[in-house]
């Protein structure tokens, strides 16, 4: 099962729409499990937040042990400085684990930015399932910063879409 | 009993089993086999809690090691940034080259097969296959990195990928040509032959959704092929006496290890077990028979 939790309230249309295309991504149930409480000291809204610590101190959602949880946050995260260079970060997820982050732009963009976010959802959540990053420039696991997203699509590949099945039925 | 050589593991230390991944020593126990007394290590895969335990020398045969240091990993992300290590494009000898890297298990080692990996995928699209191969050579070394590096392995990932995706930056397609420059032969006979033909096709089946990729398989058609034929002969002889002349011991210009291809040169066909006669040699004159017999020994270890 898949859970959607957000730190800011949504419209519900685009989390029903997010619940959707999860789904289908992955052939798994998707739940929403409303609004939680940010849990960082840092309330300021404007200033970005360290992504990892967000996504490793988020609030544990009631499920079964085997539950993912996708977090949205319309907070900016942090660059990560990597020992290869600067990464703008727009989303993490705890490595064959339990949790993904999202960082979403504001309100007013998400319907047309709905394609993007949805991408980048599933990557973070293929990560979760131990994705890693691939090679066809189609699919939402070639890294994201690489190609203007408007030319990407919200799915896998035939291969990363056989692996995620293998990896959720282990 | 103690062992021939101290053991340079201890109870509690991450480890790494080649081609299997990281794994903790959970235990060091002497045990009694065919009244023989051994010291086994007892494992425990991190990746699936699978249990194993080896006997200590056998496990330090295989290669088991320790998790690679700080230095390791910032020399194997140099090779990663250095200009393209050419693959061998003929599927035989990177089946060969690749299959040794995973068997040794080194992070340079799984570097080079990334990394050749990548950029023939640059040239075409990779068979299932080859992907999973890249797929599990990837997974090993973020996660020795992660460990070495002690970070998140996303992290880990992402250090790699900035290096092999650079930001902003579509995909480069790759050219036969600069195959054949980084290598010696431009164009082996036997990379022409019906096994090539037949991985191609294989290829093109596996990868039918990929429009965007398709174009650069049909710059290998098979009139192309035959053209390409035709014109790598005495282009072949002329590069490799020049090549054999003036610099005999060339490995790889800008890599801190051999390059596929000159690897490829320097090992001998015999000393794989059970390898196909050598590309550049003997397959044109070996029976139907070996050759079929080396594609399927082949097939094999490669899976
Ligand atoms: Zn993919």
């Amino acid at each position: 099962m898949i859970r959607i939790a957000h730190f800011e309230e949504y419209e519900p249309k685009f989390l029903r729409a997010l619940q959707r295309h999860l789904y289908t991504s992955f052939g798994l149930g998707c739940e929403q499990a409303g609004c939680v409480p940010w849990p960082l000291e840092n309330r300021e809204p404007n200033s970005p937040v360290d992504g990892l610590l967000l996504l490793n101190t988020a609030p544990k959602i009631d499920g079964l042990p085997s539950d993912r949880t996708l977090y949205l946050t319309q907070r900016k995260l942090q660059t990560r400085k990597l020992l290869t260079g600067e990464l703008h970060t727009s989303g993490l997820s705890q490595y064959k684990g339990m949790r993904a982050l999202l960082s979403l732009p504001p309100h007013e963009e998400l319907e047309r930015l709905q394609k993007q976010i949805f991408r980048l959802a599933i990557a973070e959540l293929g990560h979760n399932f131990g994705l890693h990053h691939c090679l066809d420039p189609r699919c939402a696991m070639y890294p994201p910063w690489t190609l203007p997203q408007a030319s990407t699509e919200a799915s896998f590949c035939n291969f990363c879409r056989a692996l995620s099945e293998r990896y959720i039925r282990r | 009993m103690a062992p021939s050589t101290p053991l340079p593991f201890s109870i509690g230390e991450t480890v790494v089993y080649p081609n299997q991944g990281l794994c903790n020593v959970t235990g060091i126990e002497e045990k009694e086999v065919a009244n023989q007394k051994l010291l086994f290590i007892h494992l425990v895969r991190l990746n699936n809690d699978a249990k194993v335990m080896v006997p200590t020398e056998k496990a330090l045969q295989i290669g088991l090691r320790k998790v690679a240091t700080h230095a390791e990993v910032l020399s194997v992300l140099e090779f990663l940034k250095s200009d393209s290590d050419k693959a061998s494009l003929d599927w035989k000898t990177r089946a060969r080259i690749n299959t040794e890297h995973m068997a040794r298990g080194s992070l340079m080692g799984l570097a080079e097969v990334v990394k050749a990996l990548q950029v023939l995928s640059e040239l075409r699209p990779l068979p299932t296959k080859e992907r999973e191969l890249y797929n599990n050579a990837r997974s090993m070394l973020v996660e020795e990195m992660a460990a070495s590096l002690q970070m998140e392995p996303c992290e880990a990932e992402d250090t790699i990928d900035l290096v092999l995706f650079p930001v902003g930056k579509a995909r480069p397609r790759r050219t036969l040509e600069e195959f054949q420059l980084a290598f010696e032969s431009p164009m082996d006979e036997d990379l022409l032959s019906l096994d090539e033909d037949e991985f191609l096709e294989k290829t093109e089946e596996e990868t039918e959704e990929q429009p965007e990729e398709e174009e650069l398989e049909e710059s290998l058609s098979a009139d192309e092929i035959n053209a390409l034929k035709q014109r790598a002969a005495p282009q072949k002889e002329t590069k490799k006496n020049k090549t054999k002349a003036n610099n005999p011991p060339k490995t790889s210009k800008t890599s801190p290890q051999k390059n596929a291809a000159a690897l490829a040169k320097k090992t001998p066909a015999p000393k794989t077990k059970k390898e196909a006669p050598s590309s550049a040699s003997k397959t044109k004159a070996a029976p139907k028979t070996d050759k079929a017999a080396s594609r399927t020994s082949i097939k094999k270890k490669a899976l």
